[in-house]
């Protein structure tokens, strides 16, 4: 709901999130899969530097995302 | 009606199956034989016309992150050979009726028997699945269970006897929107010059054909060059340490900003996590797990990327679907004004 009203507004909105289908159906366009529901931005089980690596490729995508021009939901891996 | 006594399976998430919160809903798909918790009830209100050969029980996370998770679940409960499957009811839970509402769908269309599940009217789930299936309308918590399992037991005794609803029972679903044939008095050309007449002479009339309403916002236009002005948004119930706005753990009606003037990371030293929807052991450990600013701050540096200076922050659970709406304007408000291009949304 919260990235359907950001988009409504003219404000694209990466949503980084687990739940695709979820966001899809409440008018998520920019979708991103995350990690995991409890910590979708890393991970506990990777060492603090391919943590940092996992964040800045979810964060790539996001970028990639928001650059995108797209006329329906999508999903960027 | 009928003295048969139905074979269900019914599915159950790991916390109504008793065996743990939030530190088990990593639990992979396992039955056990015969009812748990709300089973018992679903076969006590049955008056003997089900009984339930299985439990099958799935983790809330491990439901919505393993792709494999439903398909272990579907055949597990096809081994059962039911006549019948009943899911929840999951009330205003997230991820336990997303769960609740997709296995239904898929063992309808795998299995041809008969399913129910219950939700509340603000779950999100109700208005994607309310037309594929009978859902049973609940109250927000467990508290509802000995109201709405007996309903969602008559429903499905209905389904498997073929017989109609009554009104009550027809109240207690949610609207699946399908249309019913009826016999009129008065044919189609008589009916619409009637309507066109009264429309005409300023009296009320109605249309046959309700339209329905869609809300659907296309995507925003694509932005791009450097650098970009983005904010980060979470709903995943980070705060200032101590909590001094006073943010709830869920249901939230507002949304909260966190300064992040001169912070060089997010940790736990000035900040917590309060929502009480999954176990934030993990990002409260820290908070880059949940947004991504170490990130996103590096990127400013390096000149790609402006970031708004406040991080937008809720706890996004059992959020009503208009509040979620109103947060989402207001936080869109704020943002255009700052002149802010993009935004990134982290959610749990």
């Amino acid at each position: 709901m919260i990235a359907k009203e950001l988009d409504r507004a003219g404000i694209p909105t990466a949503h980084i999130c687990t739940m695709l289908n979820v966001s899809k159906g409440m008018g998520g366009n920019r979708l991103i899969p995350s990690r995991s529901v409890l910590h979708p931005t890393g991970d506990p089980e990777l060492s603090p530097d391919e943590e940092y690596s996992l964040r800045l490729e979810i964060v790539r995508n996001a970028i990639r995302a928001l650059g995108a021009d797209i006329q329906a939901p999508q999903v960027f891996e | 009606m009928s003295g048969k006594t139905y074979r269900v399976v019914q599915y159950l998430n790991q916390f109504f199956a008793g065996e743990g919160g939030e530190e088990q809903a990593g639990a992979r798909p396992h039955s056990i034989d015969g009812p748990v918790g709300p089973g018992r009830l679903l076969e006590e209100s049955s008056g003997g016309a089900l009984r339930v050969a299985a439990t099958v029980i799935c983790g809330d996370n491990r439901f919505v992150e393993d792709p494999q998770a439903e398909e272990e679940l579907l055949s597990m409960i096809a081994g059962f050979r039911p006549e019948a499957f009943v899911a929840g009811p999951a009330f205003l839970a997230g991820r336990y009726g997303e769960a609740c509402a997709e296995l239904c769908k898929a063992v309808r269309e795998k299995l041809a028997i008969p399913v129910i599940t219950g939700l509340a009217p603000a779950h999100p789930a109700v208005d994607r699945y309310r037309s594929a299936l009978r859902i049973v309308r609940t109250g927000a918590n467990a508290a509802d269970m000995r109201k709405s399992m007996p309903l969602m037991t008559a429903v499905l005794l209905k389904d498997l006897w073929e017989e109609e609803l009554s009104q009550d029972e027809q109240d207690a679903l949610f609207k699946r929107g399908l249309i019913e044939n009826a016999v009129l008095s008065e044919n189609a050309a008589r009916r619409g010059v009637a309507m066109l007449l009264a429309k005409q002479r300023g009296e009320t009339w109605q249309s046959e054909i309700p339209i329905p309403v869609f809300d659907y916002s296309p995507p925003a236009p694509p932005v791009t060059g450097q650098p970009l002005k983005v904010a980060l948004v979470t709903d995943g119930g980070l705060m200032l340490r101590g909590n001094p706005e006073k943010m709830p753990s869920g249901r939230c009606v507002r949304y909260y900003t966190i300064d992040l003037h001169d912070r060089a990371s997010l940790d736990p030293s000035w900040l917590e996590v309060n929502h009480f929807g999954y176990d934030t052991r993990y990002v409260a450990a820290d908070p880059h797990r949940l947004t991504p600013y170490d990130v996103v701050r590096d990127l400013e540096k390096a000149g790609e990327l402006t970031l708004h200076p406040r991080l937008f922050t809720l706890a996004g659970v059992a959020t009503a679907v208009e509040s979620a709406a109103a947060i989402g304007r207001g936080i869109a408000g704020e943002l255009k004004e700052a002149g802010i291009q993009a935004v990134i949304l982290t959610s749990t």
